[in-house]
């Protein structure tokens, strides 16, 4: 009853916001028949600029995390485009604009490849230098630019009353489009797999995002629109020149309104274009005189200043954030006490077994790690039998984690090779290692810290299709399995709950089933009974002992000998990078080189069960 | 089972409504303003947009109190049209975007009842067509570029005696009348990247090749150039006879200090815009001016009526003789007073067909418009001579006979 009130609630607050939207698009495209000031239209047609550019920003530095301070280059490569086509071919700019657009992506593809290399601040100093690259090109390809000469477009011959509307609807049909696809985009898997990106980017290519077409998709949506709206710019201007077609104060006021709006969500960009275009306008025609220049400079810095230190996170995160403290009430659940129940059915295994040969799932072959002078692995070999729970046990410093690097791809050996079902993965990345089946977890989980719990399971991908990218981001088959393996391992009601609210020991679960949900041929855990509870702990054998009845294999890495050996069927010691001797765990723990070398002589192994026996 | 959950995106459910509610107070605050002063017997209002911030700032200084001066002379005979004149100047800071939208704002918004001419060809290009389209007359005092008048505006007009295209044409023509062994056989081009001097440097080129002169030395430099030192050994090692320098103000004096670091003293040098520089000589040196070209737009010496009032009246008032900027400034003005006051109206359609059909007396001379806006006049030949420019072309305006073929070496 109750719930039904607060649905219907829910649903008014949607509907009127949705009014509110048609509203607003209805009254912005009567603007020019309301008034015929084609100053007001001006700056509208600046807004709506700022507008696209600040969306197509938004998808590369919002949502991918890739911050980019020239992006006012797409701009110039869509009007140059445009400019140049139409003079050759001497049709209307309107007519080859989205060629325009397809300069730009084609160029924001190149871009994304640098990003292969270069992350976070490098990046920034790319993007930058790109802006600057594209404006000496343009102004040294005289023959084709008109370098500082400038190229003249041709002047629009329609009547003065209706001067301005081909720019301006054409600008607001670009804004919508912009939308449009930013909300296609942030509702898709492929959405789901840009926020992986910029929350942590070498893990998301571990659990099956394939970064490098992610990225260049994102870099050339992010750059498609803006490249059209330039060449609509250029035209509007009806004179390109470099250093106004390249400018790079534009790229950092577009950089100013989306942080002001809010970086990463999606009105915040269009909020902060309609703040700062007017704002910009209005302090160039009301403050004049020969200091004008320096007031303006000291307002807007002044304006960052404010927004860095009073809203790092921009006006929508924050206003949305005072919302959600005033509606309060929602005590969250995960401070809860884990409840000791039964193990539900274990979801079996979807993977197809038929590329499956021989015994040994995994094998390591002679593996060498050199870190400079650091010999960290040494030759190290031993095979993962098919259905086994293998343990990999050593002090501190053996290479343990340093060997899961190099299985899942994070290092390349410098010598030897990893062999999956009987084929070498030398040749494979971290994400076609995670498609061939390596699934991994990390000593310290790492989840995407932006996404839900459910968010952060369906985001895991096992294999790569294009389907699969526009596919709805939670809903559907997939979102179904995340929810089935999350209850498997007593996650269920923590679904909605963003990762970073969980326990730490609950996040060690999440990223568990982020590596049922990869269902891969062979699962590596790193340390998965470091630092948590007792109970977690023998809820956590349960659930690997019962996931290993239903045909899965395990390589553990694990420094609680009881856990871990209680649970194994072998056992690989590595000391100082090499295998000391594998086999059955009772034989490895009593044998006098291991216990000198790792076990101490007192140690001896109970046969209860995983955990510690309180 | 099917599952819909909180997208990562999702900023807030207010977002919408902040945007929208942003919008409409944005455009109930636009459409409170623009009151229409055109009518009545208030001031006739002049509206402008200046780059007096921004890398060309120094110069738009004096530009804008070149205008100042007009209107203060102007309102003291008496205003135009019986009405005092005022000037609404706004700050474009060097940007062609925020000049289309301020002349933009200055002619729909504030309704001004006449516009002037902003400076720079990069900043006229842009705005011409904006008071093309709403029939405005423009009149501008600097940017000699050709492409500008290549759109074949019918309401641009620019008050220089000539455009960047007959800019060659004196020294050019001084140089054909030289006996040809003394005449320089090499010639080395050195300009700023900007659409003027660019432009000045091809003409150059092509001209004095067909007096026979080579090209064995062409470079632009870009605008953030500090150092020239490079450069100058580079000139150097080609040795041309003449040397030509596409300079816009600064740029010019490093350049010659340059080339008096790597001791290379071309026979023959000719700089543009540098020379007029109140701080040239001192910076280069004044024994060091003497024999360097230049083209002149105006002079303070030259005898046309009012020229003479101009000069004194701006150093009275400012302290310091007026620059080149300045005076432009001022012929600007002189034309469209000279246009209002025949026509007797603020028609702009009026003004326009007036400056087309007539001729005005300037402190640059007589000046006339062809159908495109070019002016039908020409520039000065310019050198120095004993420490100051002397007009040594055309013989019309010429101040002395002499002309100095060989620059001495530096000092």
């Amino acid at each position: 009853m109750i719930a039904a009130v607060v649905t219907r609630a829910a649903d008014r607050v949607a509907s009127a916001r949705k009014w509110l939207i048609a509203g607003g698009i209805v009254f912005v495209g009567c603007i020019p028949l309301l008034t015929s000031s084609a100053y007001i239209q001006n700056v509208m047609i600046l807004t709506f600029l700022m507008c696209v550019l600040g969306l197509g920003w938004n998808i590369m530095s919002g949502y991918t995390g890739y911050i980019s301070l020239g992006h006012s280059a797409f701009i110039g490569i869509g009007a140059y485009t445009a400019g140049i086509l139409a003079e050759r071919w001497q049709v209307s700019p309107f007519l080859v604009a989205p060629l325009g657009g397809v300069a730009a992506a084609l160029v924001a593809f190149l871009l994304g490849l640098t990003t292969r290399r270069t992350r976070g601040p490098a990046f920034v100093i790319v993007s930058f230098a790109l802006l600057e690259l594209l404006g000496l090109l343009a102004r040294n390809l005289s023959s084709l630019t008109g370098g500082s000469q400038g190229l003249a477009m041709p002047l629009p011959d329609w009547d003065l009353t209706f001067y301005n509307w081909p720019f301006y609807y054409s600008l607001l049909a670009l804004v919508l489009l912009s939308l449009w696809m930013t909300r296609a985009i942030r509702r898709s898997k492929f959405g789901l797999g840009l926020v992986a990106i910029r929350d942590d980017e070498d893990k998301a290519a571990g659990i099956g995002v394939l970064t490098p077409v992610y990225k260049s998709l994102a870099f050339m949506s992010s750059a498609v629109l803006v490249g059209v709206a330039g060449a609509v710019y250029g035209y509007y201007v009806s004179y390109l020149s470099v250093s106004t077609m390249f400018d790079i104060v534009l790229s950092m006021q577009v950089v100013l309104a989306v942080l002001i709006g809010g970086r990463g969500t999606f009105w915040g960009p269009v909020l902060g274009a309609f703040i700062v275009v007017p704002l910009t306008e209005l302090t160039n025609t009301t403050i004049g005189g020969l200091d004008a220049g320096a007031f303006r400079l000291l307002m807007f810095g002044g304006l960052l200043l404010l927004v860095t230190m009073l809203l790092p996170r921009g006006i929508l995160p924050t206003a949305g954030a005072w919302l959600t403290k005033l509606k309060a009430g929602d005590t969250g659940r995960t401070g809860a006490r884990l409840v000791e129940s039964g193990l539900p059915t274990v979801p079996p295994s979807l993977r197809d077994e038929s590329a499956a040969v021989g015994g040994d799932v995994l094998r390591v072959e002679d593996v060498v790690m050199r870190f400079g002078g650091v010999l960290a692995i040494d030759q190290a070999s031993f095979s993962v039998p098919r259905g086994s729970i293998t343990a990999l046990i050593g002090p501190n410093g053996a290479g343990k984690t340093t060997l899961f690097n190099a299985i899942d791809g994070t290092y390349t050996p410098a010598a030897g090779d990893i062999v999956l079902e009987g084929k070498s993965l030398a040749r494979a990345d971290r994400t076609r290692r995670a498609f061939r089946g390596i699934g991994r977890t990390y000593q310290l989980p790492r989840l995407f810290n932006s996404l839900t719990v459910l968010e952060n399971v369906a985001a895991v991908n096992s294999s790569f299709s294009v389907r699969r990218l526009a596919a709805s981001a939670v809903s559907g088959e997939e979102a179904a399995r995340a929810t089935e393996l999350l209850e498997f391992v007593g996650l269920g009601d923590y679904l909605d709950v963003k990762a970073t609210d969980m326990s730490y020991g609950q996040k060690k679960l999440v990223e568990l089933a982020q590596v049922l949900m990869l269902d891969p041929a062979v699962i590596l855990l790193d340390e998965p009974a470091a630092g948590i509870n007792p109970t977690l702990l023998r809820r956590l054998a349960d659930l690997i002992r019962a996931l290993n009845e239903s045909g899965r294999t395990f390589v553990i890495v694990e420094h609680d000998m009881q856990f871990v050996l209680a649970l194994a069927d072998r056992a690989t010691v590595l000391a100082r990078g090499q295998v000391l001797m594998s086999g059955a765990p009772d034989v490895v723990s009593r044998h006098p080189k291991v216990m000198e070398a790792y076990l101490g002589d007192d140690f001896v192994l109970e046969k209860t069960m995983g955990g510690a026996t309180t | 089972m099917k599952r819909n959950i909180r997208s990562p995106f999702r900023g807030t459910r207010g977002g919408a409504a902040v945007a929208v509610v942003s919008l409409l107070v944005l455009s109930a605050g636009c459409g409170l303003s623009g009151s229409d002063p055109s009518d009545g017997d208030g001031p006739i209002v002049i509206g402008m947009s200046l780059p007096l911030s921004g890398p060309v700032a120094d110069r738009a200084k004096p530009g804008m109190e070149g205008y100042q001066y007009w209107v203060d002379e102007l309102n003291s005979n008496g205003g135009l049209l019986g009405r005092e004149v005022e000037l609404k100047v706004l700050d474009d800071g060097f940007d062609q975007q925020t000049a289309i939208s301020d002349y933009t704002r200055l002619i729909s918004e504030d309704k001004v009842d006449l516009v002037l001419g902003t400076f720079s060809s990069d900043l006229n290009v842009a705005v011409a067509p904006v008071a093309e389209r709403f029939g405005y007359a423009y009149v501008q005092p600097s940017g000699g570029a050709d492409e500008i008048f290549e759109r074949d505006l019918e309401y641009l007009f620019f008050a220089q005696p000539a455009t960047t295209q007959k800019l060659p044409d004196r020294f050019v023509e001084l140089l054909s009348t030289m006996p040809e062994a003394e005449r320089p056989e090499t010639v080395g081009l050195v300009q700023l990247d900007d659409p003027n001097t660019t432009q000045a440097a091809k003409l150059f080129s092509d001209q004095l090749a067909e007096l026979g002169i080579e090209t064995v030395y062409d470079v632009t430099y870009s605008p953030d150039t500090s150092n020239f030192d490079a450069i100058a050994s580079d000139i150097k090692q080609s040795d041309p006879d003449l040397v030509i320098n596409g300079a816009i103000a600064v740029d010019g004096m490093s350049l010659i200090r340059s080339m008096q670091k790597v001791g290379f003293s071309p026979p023959m040098l000719y700089q543009m815009n540098a020379p007029t520089d109140p701080t040239y000589a001192e910076t280069i040196g004044e024994a060091n001016t003497e024999g360097i070209f230049t083209y002149l737009a105006w002079s303070p010496e030259a005898a046309y009526p009012t020229n003479d009032g101009f000069v004194s009246g701006y150093t009275e008032e400012y302290g310091a003789a007026p620059s080149e900027d300045a005076a432009n400034s001022y012929t600007a003005g002189q034309v469209l007073a000279e246009a209002v006051d025949s026509v007797g109206s603020l028609d702009q359609e009026a003004i326009k067909d007036w400056l087309h059909a007539n001729s005005v007396e300037t402190i640059v001379g007589p000046l006339n418009w062809d159908e495109t806006g070019r002016p039908q006049g020409d520039m000065l030949l310019g050198q120095f001579q004993d420490g100051e420019i002397k007009i040594v072309g055309p013989d019309s305006a010429a101040t002395t006979d002499e002309v100095i073929y060989a620059k001495p070496e530096w000092q």
